[in-house]
C-alpha cells in the first residue's frame, strides 16, 4: 500500500503511461511538489501543440484506408458506394459503444489498483458462452440472460479479485499482467474443453432496420448499442453520483488518503472488478449476438480494450467511451476499403496501438508530456 | 515529565513498525492527552511520519501497545480507527485533486450516513476555512498550495474526530501561509480537538504546542515541554538551528 503511495507522488509525475492518472480530468492527481506549480489553465501551450498532433494522426489514421482503397479501386465515389460506407460507418459508430463499454472496465482495473488485466478478452468471451449456453439450452433471450449473467460476472470477478488479484496489488506492474495473462490463457483451454474450438453464434434480430434510403443497420447492432449506452451511463453516474463510486474514484485518485478517510480499500477492490466483469461479459452478451465467437476471439477484445485505453489516454471514462467509438469507425473503414479487409480488422487495432505507442507514448488524449 | 492531570487520548508504549522487513521504528513511546497540542520534530527520514503511519494501521506493526481511549489500535484496519474518532492528515497536502472541494470533503464523512450531521460538519469547516466555503465546486488540483492544506485539514474535520495527526501541514508554504495553518490548527484546538503535530518548522511547532517529542533515527530522544524543549541547548543546536525557522 503504502508503494503505491509512493507511485502516486509528485516525482513520478513526469513519467506517465497512458495508463496512469486513472479518471483524471485535467488537474494532477497528488498536490504539486513543493514550490513547482503548475500552470492553472486549463490548455498550456503544450496541449496546444499536442492537439494538432492528435488531429493529425486522426486525420492520417482515418485517411489511410480511403488512401489504399483508391490505390486498389474499392472506393467509389457513386451514391450506392456512399451508401455503404455510411451504414459502414453507422455500424462501426454503433459498435464502438459496445467496445467502449468493455473497455471501461479495464481502465477501472487499472485506475483503482494498477493492475492491466490480460484477461479482459476472456471476460467479454465467457460472457457470450453464457449467453449463447443460456440461449440454446434454456432458451432464455439473449438480452433477458443479462438478469443473471450479470450477477454472476459480478461474483466471478470478485473471486477472482479474492484469489487472484489481491495477490498482485502493490506489486510491479508486470506480475499483475502475467497473473492475468495466466487466467486469460486457463479460461481459453477450459472454454475448449466445455465447448470445443467451433465457432458459435447466436441469430438474433438480424433484419436490417432502414435508416435513410441507402443507409440500413441490422436490428441487433441498434439493439447492443442502446444497451451498450444505457450500461455505460449508468456505470458513469454511478461514479459520479454514489456514495461507493465516490470510493471507487476516490481509492483509483489515492489509495491511502481514501483508506484514512475510511473507506474499506479491500472491498472497493471486490466491487471494482466485480463491476469491470459484468462490463465485459455484457459487451460479451451484445457481440455474441451480431458476430461468431469461439474461445479464442477474447484476445482480439483484449487488444481492442487496449487500444481503446491507450487512445482515450489516462484509462479515463469518458476518454474510454471515445476512444471505443474512435476504433470502431476505422475498423468498419478499413473492412470497406482494404481488400480482405475484414481479416485486416485485427490489423487495425494492433496498427493504431503500435503508431500512438510510437508517437505519444503516454496516449493519445489528454497527458501532458515534458 | 510533567503530568497535566488529564486522561491520555493516545498512547505509544515502545512501539516498534517498519515497510515490510525493514525496520524503522524502534521501541518509540509517546503520550497525548486530552486537548493537548503535542509536536514531534525531528530530522527528516527520523520516522515521524511512520509513527502516524502505524498508529493509523497503515503498515506493518511490529511490537510495542498502541491505545487510543481505551481500544488497542493494533491490528485495526484505518476505517476503524476513524471511526473511532482519529483523523489523519498526511503529509504533502493530498486531496484528490480531479474532485471538488465538496466532494473532498464529503469523502472526509464517508463514513457518516446522517446527512445533516455531514451538513453541521461542512458547515464547521467553512466557518473555520472561509476560502473553502467560497469555492465548494472548485477541483481540488487546481487551487493553492495553502488551500490544498485547508482542505486536507477540513476534509480530516468531517468525521468530528476528538483528535488530528496533522503531518507537516506547513511544508513548501510560504510565510503568510504557515502563519495561517498554525492559527487554524491552534484554533482546532480551541475548538477541542487533541492535535498531534509532526513538523519540521520545529520552533514554530513548538511555540503553540503544550509538549513535544524530539524523535532520532527511529527512536525517542528528548522530550518535555514545549518552552523546555526550545531552551534545552542541545535541541536547540540541532533542529533550531540558531533561530533559523524551517527546515
Ligand atoms: N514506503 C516506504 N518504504 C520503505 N521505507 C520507507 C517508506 N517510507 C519511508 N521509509 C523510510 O523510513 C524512514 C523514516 O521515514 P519517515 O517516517 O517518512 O520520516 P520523517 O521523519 O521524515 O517523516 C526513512 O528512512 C525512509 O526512507
Ligand atoms: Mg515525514
Amino acid at each position: 500500500m503504502d508503494d503505491r503511495a509512493e507511485m502516486l507522488g509528485p516525482e513520478k509525475a513526469g513519467r506517465e503511461t497512458a495508463f496512469s492518472r486513472p479518471f483524471a480530468d485535467t488537474a494532477p492527481a497528488v498536490a504539486p511538489a513543493v514550490g513547482r506549480r503548475r500552470g492553472r489553465g486549463w490548455m498550456e501551450r503544450s496541449e496546444v501543440r499536442s492537439l494538432y498532433l492528435l488531429a493529425a494522426f486522426l486525420v492520417a489514421a482515418y485517411a489511410l484506408p480511403f488512401v489504399i482503397g483508391i490505390r486498389y479501386g474499392t472506393v467509389r465515389w457513386d451514391a450506392e458506394w456512399l451508401g455503404y460506407l455510411g451504414t459502414v460507418v453507422l455500424s462501426g459508430f454503433l459498435q464502438g459503444g459496445v467496445y467502449a463499454m468493455f473497455a471501461v472496465g479495464l481502465t477501472m482495473i487499472f485506475g483503482v489498483m494498477r493492475i492491466i488485466n490480460a484477461a479482459h478478452g476472456e471476460w467479454v468471451m465467457m460472457g457470450a458462452y453464457l449467453t449463447w449456453a443460456a440461449f440454446f439450452y434454456l432458451g432464455v433471450d439473449p438480452l433477458l440472460s443479462l438478469v443473471f449473467t450479470l450477477p454472476i460476472a459480478f461474483v466471478f470477478g470478485m473471486v477472482v479479485q479474492k484469489l487472484l488479484l489481491n495477490a498482485v496489488v502493490g506489486q510491479p506492474e508486470l506480475t499483475g499482467l502475467l497473473v492475468t495473462f495466466g487466467l486469460g490463457l486457463t479460461m481459453i483451454y477450459v472454454a475448449e474443453l466445455i465447448f470445443t474450438t467451433d465457432f458459435r453464434t447466436i441469430p438474433y434480430a438480424p433484419h436490417s432496420v432502414q435508416i435513410t434510403d441507402s443507409i440500413a443497420v441490422s436490428q441487433n447492432k441498434l439493439i447492443s448499442f442502446t444497451m451498450a449506452l444505457a450500461i455505460s451511463v449508468g456505470v458513469y453516474f454511478l461514479l459520479k453520483l454514489t456514495r461507493i463510486g465516490k470510493a471507487i474514484r476516490a481509492t483509483a485518485l489515492n489509495a491511502e488518503v481514501a483508506m484514512v478517510c475510511g473507506v474499506n480499500v479491500g472491498l472497493i477492490y471486490l466491487i471494482t472488478t466485480g463491476i469491470a466483469a459484468s462490463l465485459a461479459v455484457a459487451g460479451g452478451a451484445l457481440v455474441s449476438i451480431q458476430f461468431g465467437f469461439n474461445p479464442e476471439t477474447g484476445i482480439i477484445y483484449t487488444l481492442q480494450a487496449f487500444t481503446i485505453i491507450i487512445l482515450g489516454g489516462r484509462g479515463h471514462y469518458l476518454g474510454a467511451l471515445i476512444g471505443g467509438f474512435m476504433l470502431a469507425v476505422l475498423e468498419s473503414l478499413v473492412s470497406l476499403m482494404i481488400p480482405n479487409g475484414t481479416a485486416m480488422v485485427e490489423l487495425a487495432a494492433y496498427g493504431l496501438l503500435i503508431a500512438v505507442l510510437l508517437i505519444r507514448p503516454g496516449g493519445l488524449m489528454g497527458v501532458k508530456e515534458g | 515529565m510533567p503530568d497535566s492531570g488529564r486522561a491520555p487520548v493516545l498512547s505509544l508504549s515502545e512501539v516498534s513498525a517498519g515497510y515490510g522487513p525493514i525496520q524503522i521504528l524502534h521501541e518509540v513511546s509517546l503520550h497525548i492527552d486530552e486537548g493537548e497540542i503535542v509536536a514531534v520534530i525531528g530530522p527528516n527520514g527520523a520516522g515521524k511520519s511512520t509513527t502516524f503511519k502505524v498508529i493509523m494501521g497503515l503498515i506493518n506493526h511490529l511490537g510495542g501497545d498502541v491505545v487510543y481511549l481505551g481500544h488497542n489500535l493494533v491490528g485495526l484496519r484505518p476505517d476503524r480507527i476513524l471511526g473511532l474518532g482519529l483523523a489523519y492528515v498526511p503529509q504533502g497536502r493530498v486531496v484528490f485533486g480531479q474532485m471538488t472541494v465538496r466532494e473532498n470533503l464529503e469523502m472526509g464523512a464517508y463514513l457518516e450516513r446522517d446527512k445533516s450531521r455531514i451538513k453541521e460538519a461542512m458547515d464547521y469547516v467553512f466557518t473555520l476555512f472561509p476560502r473553502l466555503g467560497e469555492r465548494p465546486s472548485q477541483v481540488a488540483g487546481s487551487m493553492s498550495g495553502g488551500e490544498q492544506q485547508m482542505l486536507a485539514m477540513g476534509r480530516g474535520l468531517m468525521m468530528r474526530p476528538k483528535m488530528m495527526m496533522l503531518d507537516e501541514p506547513s511544508l513548501g508554504l510560504s510565510p503568510r501561509l504557515v502563519d495561517e495553518v498554525f492559527d487554524k490548527t491552534v484554533a482546532m484546538a480551541r475548538g477541542g480537538l487533541t492535535v498531534m503535530l509532526v513538523e519540521q518548522n520545529a520552533a514554530r511547532a513548538l511555540e503553540i504546542s503544550d509538549r513535544g517529542y524530539v524523535l532520532e533515527l527511529g527512536r525517542n530522544r528528548y522530550q518535555g515541554t514545549g518552552g523546555e524543549l526550545l531552551d534545552n541547548p542541545d535541541v536547540r543546536a540541532m533542529y533550531l538551528g540558531g533561530g533559523v525557522r524551517g527546515a
